[in-house]
């Protein structure tokens, strides 16, 4: 489920929550789904178990899972609200990006080649 | 579940096991196996009825104590077992000698109190075990040879307790080097300085001491050694178990066990591999070693180049050149030798500090002399004299005639000029005095040059005192019957020995008694010199001897003793017992009267200068010669005989010193003897007697010094 | 928790641990770096109560650590020499642990040893190098240890071991709530495993505290500035570094990231990067920002 890149300069934590919500918005992972355990993550790929422990926390602070005491950490059901603020927050900045791009004096067409480059690169995980 | 600490100690010992082994092999060795290879004869020998009887005492020798002496010697034993106690804490300590192993150890949850105590309680396992295991199986041995009935239990147990008492205090200074150091090669220097360093000073100090303290006892230090260190009590104890104290090595080996505890609770972790475990350590290490390398590289010197300035030099020298080396060894990298300076220079100067008082014996050691009123007794024994005497005073008129005598040997050390070498004093008889206050002694070395005129009221009253008479009494066992052999012989007053005897029909072979054969003879002497003893007077004494009795003494529980005996003319009892009817002839034919004869020359040959002025100058005689004067009849040469003295006169400690005088001597030849020898020699016989003493190469049977009047 | 309070040691004329302070929480790993002789390893041994500090104290659970051996079975050291007993095997040594140490499980260290492909009952000095340290992690987790202090043990361990031995530890530090202490100078190592990191220098702790947060805190930025934008607006944003290569600009900086990247921005440069930084470069900014000559 997750993978982590020692040589990236991202920190750990960062790494595993940016691949969650990747796969959240690819609809890789279901809502309800469990997650693996601290525990067996931490075994799984040698890392401190309080980096991970620190994803949770972060993923659980976006609304991305929900932790139940005792029974572990889940894929938040409600995840509508929350793939929709971020899809609006993303969408805001893409719109900043592009204002900048035209007071740069960017070509129209360059962006909308650019876009079309990217959308046909496919699924990037 | 099982208590973790026994769980650790069993570990220990497993650990360490091959310890127990060795030593149990080594013990094996010394104890059983000799058992089994010696202890068979003896048991054939009990068994035989006759032999059991007339063998006993050998016997239980065997059993009890030759394997305490056999078949090593007794200082390899006590060097073994004392090592096998110094190696066993070593190796059980061994952890401390690296650096790697002492953090596994300290990283054990073990207080260091608790790990000290189970390294103990190896010490109890492997080392001590093994040796009592090993005495077990000794009498095993002896039980199976059904000898355990000869067995002397006090003194197999006494020196087998001596034994386990210096490995235990081997093992006490193993354990308190090893916590102090921290490699192999220091903890071993570090024992030698723990076990005899300050002996060796001690003893290195006093040879110093003997050389310009004059009445320095040498035996003193033994004497001192004795009482204070434990090493030596150890070793002596374990020769004569009853006679030496285990106080000081059991006192000893128990401090050392508790500081070496203290020290391994407090020393640090990381001082693993360095040479000292306490940087304290090493000020006091380095002056301390510095003392005795000085002390040494001082009397190295001072024995090549016999002057106080190469002491001196040898010290400054020893003690800077050591100080410098031990800092080289404790920082275990070269360094300079000034870097320190300070230390060095004190040590030097402790030094120089301690051989200036020695020198100008600033604190009255010479001078000694204690207050008569608290003086209980005076004992003294003359040394390098014909007599060995060993006399004890303590009635009153002798106590002080002793005193007044001896302060009189002490003002004659008083006058030498400080510095004078101590040995250039003595003409190798001297006497030795133990003054005795209560339970307190002094001893006192006085060489007894010069005061011996002066001094005879003195020795005369002492000398005819009843304590001296019974002192000498006493130590001849004249009352005691362990005198068991006699023997006599004639001094050199007599040319031939057996002429002598054969003359006067004394036919007993080599006229020697056992008490075996010829106990009613010895009993009857023994008892006629007594009476003898109890009549002479110091003019008695002065005269020149007869005879020289032999005895052996054997005290129960002690080997054999000799003493010699000087017969006088005086000693009538002694002498009619010997000779009976013919006592007088003998007399005097022994004091001169054998020069009645044509074959003996007696000449008399007057010199120019004192014996004194003779001895200080170192005079060749010939050279001196005032006249030579041959006896005109065989009875002059016989009544010149009988006033001669023996020119070893000054071997008699109560002898008047030799007058100032110019000196007269006798020289006595037998014709027979010198033509004889004039070819051998290669001299020619001179027509005129009187020449005779003109040619060197003519020997004369015996020389006399003249005390008679002319 | 272990709590090292105002440690001091001093070995002859050198300061090895100058006045130190850290408190370690259980489940925690902490990374220990520094440069040789920083005083790394002698804090790991004053801490396994093997050295006495010559002030300050060392605590677990509010119990000093020195000469206490409640505290110190459950701490465990492992040297950056592997130390064994002469001539043993980890069967002796086992059985060494098991009269010193409660809490030791030879099961575990059976279990162990099969992990780490260890022969039980052969001499360990016989062992290569990187076997030995494997063969000394076995035994100290097999003390089943509340505090586990390494002294470079990733050092020598080939990348398959260094996993397994990262694996354990998580699982250990998952399970038991084990306190860790890994010294060493691979930055990456630590940067992977640690929670929080210390950077020792000269006997004293440069700084320390939570990897991300220390990470997170400095940023590097490469940047093209428009003709107009001088030196000294670019000064003014207080760069803790700031240098200049023809028009490219290198500048380092402290605090929080989207508020630098607004800054900057605004400024409209023609080209903006930010580089990352490893731990070793925020270790010489800290130790730069506290007067700590570079090398």
């Amino acid at each position: 489920m997750f993978l982590v890149n020692p040589k990236s300069k991202q920190p750990i934590y960062e790494q595993l929550v940016e691949q969650l919500r990747k796969q959240l918005f690819l609809g890789v992972v279901q809502a309800g789904q469990a997650l693996p355990s601290v525990r067996q993550l931490a075994t799984e790929l040698g890392i401190n178990p309080n980096t991970i422990q620190k994803a949770y926390r972060r993923m659980e602070a976006e609304g991305m899972i929900i932790s139940v005491p005792g029974k572990g950490s889940f894929i938040s059901d409600d995840l509508a609200d929350m793939l929709k603020k971020q899809r609006d927050e993303q969408l805001e900045k893409t719109r900043k990006q592009i204002r900048t791009c035209r007071d740069m004096g960017l070509d129209k067409q360059l962006i909308e080649k650019l876009t079309d480059e990217i959308y046909g690169e496919g699924d990037p995980c | 579940m099982r208590s973790t600490k026994g769980n650790a100690t069993r570990f220990l010992l497993r650990r360490n096991l091959f310890i127990g082994v060795i030593v149990f092999l080594i013990a094996f060795y010394m104890m059983p196996v000799w058992g089994l290879s010696h202890i068979p004869n003896a048991g054939t020998l009990a068994k035989d009825p006759l032999a059991s009887e007339m063998m006993a005492a050998e016997i239980a020798k065997t059993v009890s104590t030759q394997v305490m002496t056999d078949p090593l010697n007794l200082e390899m034993m006590v060097i073994l077992y004392g090592w096998l106690g110094f190696m066993t804490a070593m190796m059980l300590m061994r952890h401390l000698f690296s650096r790697r192993q002492s953090m596994l150890q300290a990283a054990l949850p073990d207080r260091r109190e608790t790990d000290f105590l189970r390294r103990y309680v190896g010490y109890a396992v492997l080392c001590l075990a093994p040796i009592v295991i090993n005495f077990l199986l000794y009498l095993l041995v002896v039980a199976a040879n059904g000898l355990l009935s000869y067995v002397m239990w006090d003194t197999l147990l006494a020196k087998f307790g001596r034994l386990l008492l210096i490995n235990f205090y081997g093992f006490a200074m193993g354990m308190l080097s090893s916590v102090l150091t921290g490699t192999w090669w220091a903890a071993m220097l570090m024992g030698a300085v723990l076990i005899v360093g300050m002996e060796g000073l001690a003893g290195l100090w006093y040879s110093v001491a003997g050389k310009y303290l004059h009445t320095l006892v040498s035996t003193s230090f033994t004497d001192m050694l004795l009482r204070l260190s434990p090493a030596y009590t150890l070793y002596k104890g374990f020769y004569r178990p009853a006679e030496f104290g285990c106080w000081p090595g059991v006192v000893a080996a128990v401090l050392a066990l508790a500081l070496s505890l203290l020290l391994y609770r407090v020393r640090r972790t990381e001082r693993a591999e360095r040479t000292l475990a306490f940087d304290g350590l090493q000020p006091v290490l380095s002056v301390v070693l510095s003392l005795m390398g000085g002390t040494i590289l001082g009397i190295v010197l001072l024995l090549s180049f016999t002057t106080d300035i190469s002491l001196i030099v040898g010290m400054v020298l020893g003690a800077v050149l050591t100080f410098w080396v031990c800092q080289i060894v404790f920082a275990q990298r070269l360094c300079g030798i000034l870097r320190h300076w300070a230390l060095p220079t004190a040590s030097a100067a402790v030094l120089l500090l301690g051989w200036a008082l020695l020198y100008t014996d600033a604190l009255g050691y010479d001078r000694y002399l204690p207050a008569r009123g608290q003086l209980t007794a005076i004992s003294y024994t003359p040394r390098g004299y014909d007599t060995g005497e060993r006399i004890t005073l303590t009635n009153k008129e002798a106590l002080d005639a002793a005193y007044d005598w001896c302060t009189l040997m002490r003002d004659e050390v008083d006058s030498y000029d400080s510095g004078t070498p101590a040995s250039s004093m003595y003409s190798g008889s001297d006497v030795i005095v133990t003054y005795q206050m209560g339970s307190r002694r002094v001893y006192r070395h006085y060489p007894n040059n010069a005061m011996r005129t002066e001094a005879q009221g003195s020795l005369k009253c002492v000398i005819e005192s009843d304590d001296y008479r019974q002192s000498i009494i006493d130590q001849y066992q004249l009352d005691s019957g362990y005198v068991s052999q006699m023997y006599i012989s004639t001094v050199n007053a007599v040319l031939d020995q057996d002429a002598f005897f054969e003359k006067f029909n004394i036919r007993m072979l080599y006229r020697s008694y056992e008490r075996q054969k010829d106990g009613v003879v010895i009993d009857l002497l023994l008892e006629a010199l007594r009476q003898d003893i109890l009549d002479r007077t110091l003019d008695d004494k002065q005269e020149m001897p007869l005879l020289e009795v032999d005895l052996q003494i054997d005290l129960p529980d002690s080997n054999a003793s000799f003493e010699q005996v000087s017969i006088y003319p005086g000693d009538e009892h002694f002498l009619r017992a010997l000779f009976g009817e013919q006592m007088e002839e003998v007399v005097r034919y022994a004091s001169g009267g054998f020069a009645d004869s044509e074959d003996i020359v007696v000449l008399k040959v007057d010199y120019t200068q004192s014996y004194a002025e003779i001895r200080q100058f170192a005079t060749d005689l010939r050279d001196i010669v005032a006249s030579v004067t041959l006896a005109r009849t065989q009875e002059e040469a016989r009544q010149w005989m009988a006033k001669a003295q023996e020119t070893s006169a000054d071997q008699h400690y109560y002898m008047p010193y030799r007058e100032d005088k110019p000196l007269k001597r006798l020289y006595v030849y037998q014709m027979s003897m010198v033509e004889k020898y004039a070819h051998f020699y290669g001299y020619k016989v001179p027509q005129d007697k009187a020449e005779l003493y003109a040619n060197p190469e003519i020997p004369s049977m015996m020389t006399l010094d003249y005390v008679g009047e002319d | 928790m272990l709590i090292v309070k105002a440690l001091s040691k001093r070995f002859g004329t050198k300061q090895a641990i100058a006045d130190l302070s850290l408190t370690l929480e259980e489940g925690h790993i902490f990374g220990l770096l520094g440069t040789n002789g920083a005083g790394k390893s002698t804090l790991l041994r004053v801490m396994g109560g093997i050295l006495r500090a010559d002030t300050g104290s060392v605590c677990l659970d509010e119990a000093s650590v020195y000469e206490n051996p409640a505290a110190k079975r459950k701490i465990c050291y492992l040297s950056d020499e592997p130390t064994f007993l002469g001539s043993a095997s980890l069967a002796e040594m086992g059985r060494m642990q098991a009269a010193y140490y409660p809490e030791y499980s030879e099961s575990k260290l059976k279990t162990l040893c099969e992990r780490f492909a260890l022969p039980m009952h052969e001499r360990i000095t016989s062992f290569s190098k990187g076997t030995q340290k494997r063969a000394q992690i076995c035994l100290g987790l097999a003390l089943n240890p509340r505090v586990l202090l390494c002294d470079e043990t990733f050092d020598g361990l080939d990348p398959v071991m260094r996993d397994s031995f990262k694996r354990v530890l998580s699982e250990e530090t998952v399970d038991r709530g084990l306190i860790t202490v890994l010294a060493g100078h691979n930055q990456q190592e630590m940067e992977d495993i640690c929670d929080s990191v210390g950077f020792l220098h000269e006997g004293r702790l440069v700084c320390s505290g939570d990897l991300d947060a220390l990470l997170g805190d400095v940023h590097r930025v490469q940047m093209i500035p428009t003709d107009e934008t001088t030196d000294e607006v670019l000064a003014a944003l207080g760069p803790l570094r700031m240098q200049r290569q023809g028009r490219l600009y290198m500048m380092t900086f402290r605090g929080d990231r989207e508020q630098l990247e607004q800054k900057l921005s605004a400024l409209q440069p023609l080209f903006m990067e930010f580089l990352p930084l490893s731990l070793e470069e925020v270790f010489i900014l800290e130790m730069e920002d506290r007067g700590y000559a570079q090398h």
